[in-house]
């Protein structure tokens, strides 16, 4: 798919190459659609696909286009042909967009970016009806509902217009997500002062298939500091004075990957998808990667 | 625990910079991160779990103040301290052996100033120290000082003489000391002292080392040559070594020698007549330098002149003409009258009314007052002769026996010093005035069996010897650092003196003290009718100091337990040095690692 030159805020991130590729991939969910529009994805309703179902005695009123004149020969009765209902997914994503995740090399939140709209281009490829959530500071921006393939350029100027900033503060009624069931994908760097339990059990409690996809820059990993140094909170502009050296480098090391191994084993417990990815170079390559062997896409 | 440098606590305010610039360092440069959550983490577990993580953070400021004040400490040269001493006097052997070489280049007396550094560097910082300089005199080099820095300096300054040391004198005055500071340690620093005295710390420096020495140079004039006879003394081994004669300091003559051990042997050289100095030194030095050379001179023929003026007196002709170089000439009384320019008068039963202006008289049996000494009336004592008590008579009497001497009758004297004397009575006076000297003698030779007793010779003798003084008799026998009172002509009006260096020196008083020097020296004499006479001798070390074998033993006061083991301080300069030395090491380290 080719789309028209579009203005350079809404100048999609991902290339055209990239795009054909996704062309081949989807979206995968571990939950059938539920309650949305038709769509392309099975539900557990019955409707009028192609896909069959089951049988049942024709009764009165039902449509007489879907009765098995091949059955009434054999039996001699009148028996009603079922098919699979298909519908759409709702898919929520939802990027942080505070201070933090404009750091790094590549950049996180053009990284981000990248991710959400890979995600969105599947969504949509896939039938299915995409939300866009922002984190952007104290209020969250949410685009329209965007749905068919022609929805993509939309979806890509709308991130074009957010520019990270503030402190991240995820609260779900600031979400207000539709309601029922659907995929929520965070993508996010997950540095939240007041903890990251709250708002996923949130998303939980609202039946949603949640996929955590976190972003670090090595920096964050494995930070590369001399001296003693007045560390700047990006988000908050606290300060706090260290003296770095091998030994704290190294406890911070073992700190981050603590709170990693917590989050992971958050994620497991609730069922929630964790991916953690530390942006490179060829990052398109590297989300094909992660997310195929993750299961998201497939 | 002292400071032997408190000055070196200056060095604490290399603490301020370093603090300064640890300070100035906290100046940190900003640094964006996207979250402090996980640095907040880190640093509150690290702080909970460690609390002595702060400290390790800055652990390279530690390193570094701990170098700093390691190293003041090292600039301060702390010490533990051995023996108190309280009240210290140091007495300094600096006799002409203390030169000996005992270690490589260093000398006995290098190695009693490193004993004296090291008992010094022990010492409490309060404690008051003396420095006596033992040498021919001895001197206070420094008194009662607290001050090791200038007592240091005092030690430093010492050096040997060619001289002997004149320690007891040293001794008795640390001892007169004592009197009134009971608790004066006295450490005397010596190679040789045998005395074992108990109220005295004995610090024997130096070895028992082989030494050669020339220990007397003789010259004989022959024919056409003179001949230099030198002994060689040889304390140690056999050895064969070479010999160099100078004369008028030009070589003149080379002798191989074969030393014997512990044996003396002498040595023939062959000098040109018209030298007029000999020298011989031993062409390879050895343990002591000071007595590997020797010097002569060759004296003058003495041209002195005796007036006998005599009626006829075979007795004191033949007792005047012993004695050689001498030349007597005899006349009667009546010619004698105006006789000048003669050294010695000699008046027998004689005395002219007008005595000569200039030289020395022997009165015998004077018939008047004579410069200072009276005749009595003849009178005639049977007691026997004595000799008097005065410091001139044991000079005169020597080797008189006095024994069966019979006078018919004498003039008691009066005046000047009793040489011989009968009973209460002045037989003989002796006297000096204006630099002439006189001897009386109270009695006619010819009322007495005096002369034909063998005293009268020798008598003769010493009068003549203390009547026409050599201006070098009187000094052959002495030795470096001697004072030197040459018997000058009574004419002198100016004397002067070259030194073995060069420099010329007026002679004050008639006393020579600046006698360190081993050679020549020339003493210019002016008279007062303008005539110069020039008496050359030389001056060595006294031939004691040339043993260096024998070694006194070291020993501690006795008398005070206190002191009776001598433990000297240790510095620990050289400790804190190496502590330094790690904690550079361990602060490079840190850096390195960047902990």
């Amino acid at each position: 798919m080719i789309f028209s030159q579009p203005s350079h805020a809404g100048e999609p991130m991902l290339s055209d190459a990239f795009l054909n590729r996704l062309d081949l991939l989807s979206l995968r969910m571990k939950h059938p659609a539920s309650g949305g529009s038709g769509g392309l994805r099975r539900s557990k309703a019955l409707g009028s696909s192609v896909e069959f179902s089951d049988f049942r005695e024709y009764a009165a009123g039902d449509d007489i286009r879907r009765l098995d004149w091949n059955a009434y020969a054999r039996f001699d009765r009148l028996f009603l042909k079922l098919f699979m209902e298909e519908q759409e997914q709702r898919v929520n994503i939802i990027v942080d967009g505070s201070a933090s995740m404009d750091f790094g090399e590549p950049n996180k939140w053009e990284s981000a970016k990248k991710l959400a709209e890979m995600l969105c281009y599947l969504s949509l490829c896939g039938g299915d009806r995409v939300m866009l959530y922002v984190i952007n500071g104290p209020k969250i921006v949410s685009s329209r509902a965007l749905s068919g393939r022609q929805s993509y350029p939309a979806a890509s100027e709308f991130l074009a217009r957010i520019t990270p900033s503030g402190q991240a503060e995820l609260t779900l009624p600031a979400l207000s997500l539709p309601q029922g069931r659907g995929l929520s994908v965070l993508i996010s760097d997950m540095l939240y002062e007041a903890g990251y339990e709250r708002p996923l059990q949130s998303l939980l409690y609202r039946k949603q298939e949640i996929s955590v996809l976190q972003l670090w820059s090595h920096e964050e990993w494995e930070p590369t500091l001399d001296d003693t140094v007045e560390l700047v909170d990006s988000e908050t502009n606290q300060t706090h004075v260290v003296t770095t050296n091998f030994d704290l480098l190294k406890r911070y090391r073992q700190t981050a990957a603590a709170y990693l191994a917590e989050l992971q084993q958050y994620c497991r417990s609730h069922a929630i998808t964790h991916a953690f990815m530390m942006p490179e170079p060829n990052f398109e390559d590297q989300l094909l990667r992660e997310l195929s062997q993750l299961g998201l896409i497939g | 625990m002292q400071w032997l440098n408190p000055m070196g606590a200056w060095a604490f305010l290399a603490l301020i910079p370093v603090i300064a610039l640890y300070l100035l360092r906290k100046r940190a440069a900003r640094v964006n991160v996207p979250s402090l959550l996980l640095w907040r983490k880190t640093i509150e577990q690290t702080e909970s779990n460690k609390p002595f993580e702060k400290l390790k953070s800055q652990l390279l400021l530690w390193l570094q103040l701990l170098l700093v004040i390691l190293l003041a400490l090292a600039l301060m040269r702390p010490a533990t301290v051995g023996n108190r001493y309280g009240e210290v006097a140091m007495i300094f052997d600096l006799s002409a052996s203390m030169q000996t070489l005992a270690d490589g280049n260093q000398t006995r007396l290098d190695q009693a100033k490193e004993e004296a550094y090291q008992i010094l560097g022990s010492m409490h910082q309060d404690d008051v120290v003396t420095i006596l300089a033992a040498g021919q005199s001895f001197t206070q080099a420094i008194t009662r000082s607290s001050d090791h820095a200038a007592v240091k300096r005092a030690i430093a300054g010492l050096t040997a003489q060619n001289s002997q040391a004149d320690v007891e004198g040293a001794l008795s005055l640390t001892r007169a000391m004592r009197r009134d500071l009971s608790s004066l340690d006295i450490m005397l620093f010596t190679d040789q002292y045998s005395i074992q005295a108990t109220d005295l710390t004995l610090i024997s420096v130096g070895q028992s080392v082989s030494n050669r020495s020339i220990i007397s140079l003789r010259l004989s004039e022959q024919e056409d040559q003179i001949i230099a006879f030198a002994q060689v003394q040889n304390r140690g081994d056999a050895i064969e070594c070479e010999m160099l004669c100078y004369a008028d300091g030009a070589l003149c003559d080379i002798r191989t020698v074969s030393l014997e051990a512990n044996a003396t042997q002498s040595v023939r050289f062959t000098v040109p007549s018209i030298a007029t100095n000999v020298m011989v030194s031993f062409s390879k030095g050895d343990a002591l330098s000071a007595d590997d050379v020797r010097y002569a001179v060759k004296q003058p023929e003495n041209t002195k002149t005796i007036l006998l003026a005599s009626d006829g007196n075979v007795f004191l002709e033949q007792a005047l003409s012993l004695r050689e170089g001498y030349t007597t000439v005899k006349s009667l009384p009546a010619d004698a009258v105006n006789a000048a320019d003669f050294d010695l008068y000699v008046y027998d039963g004689f005395l002219p009314e007008i005595l000569p202006q200039s030289g020395s008289i022997l009165s015998i049996a004077p018939t008047g007052y004579i410069l200072g000494i009276t005749p009595g009336d003849e009178r005639s004592d049977s007691s026997a002769i004595r000799k008097s008590s005065s410091a001139i008579s044991a000079q005169l009497t020597a080797n008189l026996l006095l024994s069966d001497i019979a006078i018919q009758k004498y003039m008691p004297l009066t005046g000047g010093d009793s040489i011989l004397s009968i009973g209460n009575q002045t037989l003989l006076a002796a006297d000096e005035q204006n630099n002439r000297r006189i001897a009386v003698l109270g009695f006619d030779l010819h009322d007495s069996n005096f002369p034909l007793k063998a005293d009268f010779p020798i008598l003769i003798q010493n009068l003549l010897s203390y009547l026409l003084p050599d201006t070098t008799a009187s000094i052959l026998s002495a030795s470096c650092g001697e004072y030197i009172s040459p018997v000058l002509d009574d004419r002198t009006v100016d004397v002067s003196v070259r030194m073995p260096d060069g420099q010329t020196v007026q002679l004050v008083g008639g006393v020579l003290t600046g006698t360190k020097q081993i050679g020549l020296y020339t003493i210019s004499e002016t008279l007062d009718n303008g005539e110069t006479r020039a008496t050359a001798f030389a001056l060595h070390p006294p031939l004691t100091e040339g043993d260096t074998q024998t070694i006194s033993e070291s020993y501690t006061n006795a008398a005070d337990p206190a002191s009776s083991t001598l433990t000297t301080g240790r510095e620990w300069t050289p400790y804190l040095l190496l502590l330094c030395f790690i904690v550079l090491m361990l602060e490079w380290e840190v850096s390195r690692r960047g902990v």
